[in-house]
């Protein structure tokens, strides 16, 4: 995984979405917006909210509490969406993250990573005492 | 670089795109509006308009994803997100149910 890290850390934007936190490595992260207005498509995942603009270009977006099955959690009063970068370096694409709020930039000690797997969810850490998925969106997208 | 022309409408809440050059007319059907392509139609719920697109991009790998829908790309139009559909496979949602409608 391509990292954000310092010192063996992953420096992460860390978001609620759900009753989940989940740590977007800061290298995969565009942009953080209040919560972007989406138009939906027929037929779609339901992970998939629909297209916004973003920057004059179409953005698909996410949400990403089903993206990781996060229960449901209590609504947010600033929802946001993150702009990230999703897919393989060489094919990255931009998506919308629909998470619930914004909480802080943290660093995720890379040796405290558990249950790593290829997925979209890397593995969990610690952080503050709380477990929190850390993410990969280079999975993202891969079928 | 050429800036293609779309006719824009909605339907079911997204706003669809098709290349001007296919379009033959639309009229009034069943409470919504027909859109005849040239080989086919597709139904609207409102017509927009013709739209200039200055870019027409590909879907990307992650919409295609989460919406495994034939489509000839993404644009932003005047604004608003568009689908633009390939004329010769349209999405199955736009399929007309009633057949009908005097072309423009």
């Amino acid at each position: 995984m391509t990292t954000a890290s310092g010192e063996g850390g992953i420096r992460c934007l860390l978001v609620r979405a759900g009753e989940y936190r989940c740590a977007v490595p800061l290298n995969q992260v565009r942009r953080v917006v209040a919560s972007l207005a989406t138009h939906p498509l027929p037929n779609a995942a339901p992970e998939l909210l629909g297209l916004a603009e973003f920057g004059g270009e179409p953005l698909p977006v996410l949400e990403l509490a089903r993206l990781v099955g996060a229960p449901e959690g209590a609504a947010s009063p600033h929802p946001v969406t993150v702009v990230a970068w999703a897919g393989p370096p060489r094919e990255r694409e931009l998506v919308g993250l629909a998470a619930d709020q914004a909480l802080s930039i943290v660093e995720v000690p890379v040796g405290s990573l558990a249950g790593g797997q290829a997925g979209l969810v890397s593995g969990e850490a610690l952080v503050d005492g709380a477990p929190v998925r850390v993410l990969n969106l280079e999975h993202l997208g891969a079928a | 670089m050429s800036v293609e022309e779309l006719l824009v409408f909605e339907h079911g809440g997204t706003s669809w795109g098709v290349a001007r050059a296919e379009v033959r007319g639309f009229g009034a059907a069943g409470g919504g509006v027909a859109v005849t392509l040239r080989h086919g139609r597709v139904r609207a719920d409102r017509v927009v308009g013709m739209l200039p697109a200055p870019v027409v991009a590909r879907p990307g790998r992650v919409l295609r994803r989460f919406w495994p829908v034939h489509a000839r790309g993404l644009a932003v139009v005047g604004g608003r997100v568009v689908v633009v559909i390939d004329p010769l496979a349209p999405p199955p949602g736009l399929a007309p149910e009633i057949e009908g409608g005097a072309d423009a």
